[in-house]
């Protein structure tokens, strides 16, 4: 009976239970996650403490600073010689202040909607896949819907009739977007719902509920969080999108797609004002998709070897 | 050994699918399970064969509920476990367990084996309090011929072997009386099936269990049945103890299966009997005995009449109307 024990003798480290040393361990092994990782925190807490971390008020315009490149000196509003890290705007605003406080409105409006609109989605599509039949058709005939329509046209018309801003702007998203993360979920519960080791669950007597979260659920966390990730840079641009045609932050509000919307007029003369939100959008999202992928790999049981040996 | 009143009791037990392409039409189905009856005594294994889409799968998912009967009765003790509310079939569930075919698809890639194991003791907290939860796993992954450390460990850092113990551990955890194998040893290896097969004898004695045994391995279900059922087209063909259904078949489908099993005998070798053309449709079986078609002693009238499984000997039955002894 001592039959295939011996191949296991090796491979120990390779224990279910990780802590968060190995998780630190495995970062300072990758290094580009980890700078996307020290990214996303500085950016983070600056969006958050932007009061604090900020050098200047976003929205008073100095007129006479106006259109400076990066690292250039002006005589601020008090009369104080003021640096302007990454320069000004054409209202003469500090482009760094506006930077971080815009960071708060485009990701807070793109984490929150990706989140609402991820857990919204993902619950019809499995309970569409799961139960099939009349659910299944009404969940999948709405989706099929919304995605006859495009998505921004929606938000665009109703934020028309109901109004602009942080809240209406989220939920619009959320509505508009859950149906990516249904059809995927649906998907991937069609052929989980049809394997062995849910037929097995149901035999010890699971209940329905508990087969969709113990058993469907874990195992299409990979690819949805590769969607979702996704979703936030499209969001991000999304909202940049609305707020540019007017229907989502109202202008003085600093939001990195107002500023890329603005800086578009100056962008033969002053090419920081375009330049430098659209590489934050960029770094943004590259990062998240980078730490999302090592993420879905350091989840997975069957990859996590690797990334923390 | 075998008690008289049986322990599972399955009686005309029928499952027609919708066939594909006919979504109204309900009157067009696929015949999987058809009337199918037999009994399981406790402690006793039955081997059920027949080749591959006789519906020998969906009679063990059929028997179990894991896939709704369309008709018949699944007698478990007495009580009819197709009348049953889905509620009070999860109570059930326990005392009949599954061991699949698939090692690699039959265990959650998510869950350690602890959590594998543990998971109907979370379902009904009374099998076994939590304090004893991990003896317990132990106890269990020991006694399949694991390690007590593989608890913490993930499905795919087993081989197949392996994982099927796991399988046998999981439908051991719920302390079960009947546990139905779906093909457990065809995805294994020769020598690992010996080591399988070893391993459900041993635990039927430890735990006095009864075995449905599922194959289409003529010599697997040999060395470890007591009685054997030969499926044909969704239909029982022949049952009986597994010395007279070997040592006297009485079926013509079971004579040429057992002709085709490879023997190492070479004197007196019987003559083969090679069957003509394929299984027909189970969507449009034929007319009478299911199994004319290709038979080699078929007359004009076994297009008429249907053959009802018959005594034929004691707890020998086959259905055949043209067998006279």
């Amino acid at each position: 009976m001592i039959d295939e024990t011996a191949s296991t003798t090796d491979d120990t480290q390779r224990d279910a239970s990780i802590g968060y040393r190995d998780i630190i361990r495995a970062l300072v092994r990758d290094p580009l996650v980890l700078v996307s990782v020290i990214f996303l925190t500085l950016l983070i807490l600056s969006a958050i403490f932007a009061e604090i971390v900020a050098p200047m008020d976003p929205l008073i315009p100095n007129i006479f600073a106006s259109r400076l490149p990066p690292l250039s000196y002006a005589t601020g509003l008090d009369g104080t010689e003021q640096l302007h890290l990454l320069g000004t705007d054409a209202l003469g605003r500090d482009m760094l202040s506006r930077l971080i406080f815009g960071a708060r409105a485009s990701l807070f409006v793109a984490l929150v909607s990706v989140f609402v609109s991820g857990v919204l989605g993902t619950c019809l599509g499995v309970i569409a896949g799961y139960y099939g039949g009349w659910v299944e058709t009404v969940v999948m005939r709405a989706v099929d819907a919304f995605m006859a329509v495009p998505s921004l046209l929606i938000a665009l018309f109703v934020l028309f009739i109901i109004g602009g801003g942080l809240v209406n702007m989220i939920l619009i998203f959320a509505l508009v977007r859950w149906v990516v993360y249904a059809r995927l979920a649906r998907g991937i519960t069609l052929s989980l719902r049809e394997t062995q080791f849910v037929e097995a669950a149901r035999a010890i007597g699971a209940s329905n509920a508990r087969i969709m979260l113990r058993h469907i659920l874990p195992n299409m966390i990979s690819p949805l969080l590769v969607l979702a990730t996704l979703e936030i840079a499209l969001l991000v641009l999304a909202e940049a999108g609305l707020s540019f045609l007017g229907f989502g932050l109202v202008p003085p509000e600093p939001s990195w797609g107002l500023m890329i919307s603005r800086g578009r007029e100056y962008m033969r003369e002053a090419w920081w004002m375009i330049t430098l939100p659209g590489l934050a959008i960029f770094l943004t999202t590259l990062s998240l998709n980078l730490i999302a992928n090592w993420f879905r790999a350091v989840m997975d049981p069957v990859q996590r070897w690797r990334w923390l040996m | 050994m075998v008690d008289a009143k049986p322990l599972l009791k399955i009686e005309n037990l029928v499952k027609h699918y919708p066939a594909p392409g006919h979504g109204l039409d309900k009157s067009r189905v696929v015949r999987a399970v058809d009337e199918v009856s037999f009994t399981l005594h406790r402690g006793e294994t039955l081997g059920i064969v027949g080749e591959s889409g006789c519906g020998k799968s969906t009679l063990a998912r059929t028997l179990l509920r894991l896939v709704e009967p369309t008709s018949g009765k699944v007698l478990f003790n007495g009580e009819d476990l197709v009348g049953l509310s889905s509620k009070e079939m999860r109570a059930r569930r326990c005392q009949l367990q599954m061991i699949f075919q698939d090692p690699f698809a039959s265990l959650n890639p998510r869950m350690t084996v602890g959590q594998i194991l543990s998971e109907p003791w979370v379902i009904f907290p009374d099998i076994l309090p939590r304090a004893e939860w991990k003896e317990r796993i132990w106890y269990l992954l020991t006694r399949v011929g694991l390690s007590a450390d593989d608890a913490s460990r993930y499905p795919h850092q087993f081989s197949g072997g392996q994982r099927q113990r796991i399988g046998i551990a999981r439908a051991l955890s719920v302390n079960p009386e009947v546990i139905v194998c779906d093909e457990p040893f065809s995805a294994l290896d020769v020598s690992i099936q010996a080591q399988v097969i070893n391993l459900l004898e041993d635990i039927q004695q430890q735990f006095g269990l009864s075995y449905v045994i599922i194959a289409h391995d003529l010599s697997v279900i040999r060395h470890c049945s007591d009685r054997v059922a030969v499926m044909y087209l969704g239909n029982i063909v022949e049952i009986g103890t597994w010395e007279q259904i070997y040592g006297n078949p009485l079926h013509p489908y079971t004579q040429a299966l057992l002709s085709a099993m490879p023997e190492v005998r070479t004197k007196d070798r019987k003559e083969r009997i090679i069957l003509e053309g394929e299984v027909p449709s189970p969507l449009n079986p034929p007319s009478g005995c299911r199994f004319r078609t290709r038979c080699h002693r078929a007359q004009p009238d076994c297009a008429q009449n249907k053959p009802e499984l018959r005594v034929r000997a004691q707890s020998h039955q086959c259905a055949c109307i043209h067998i006279h002894d």
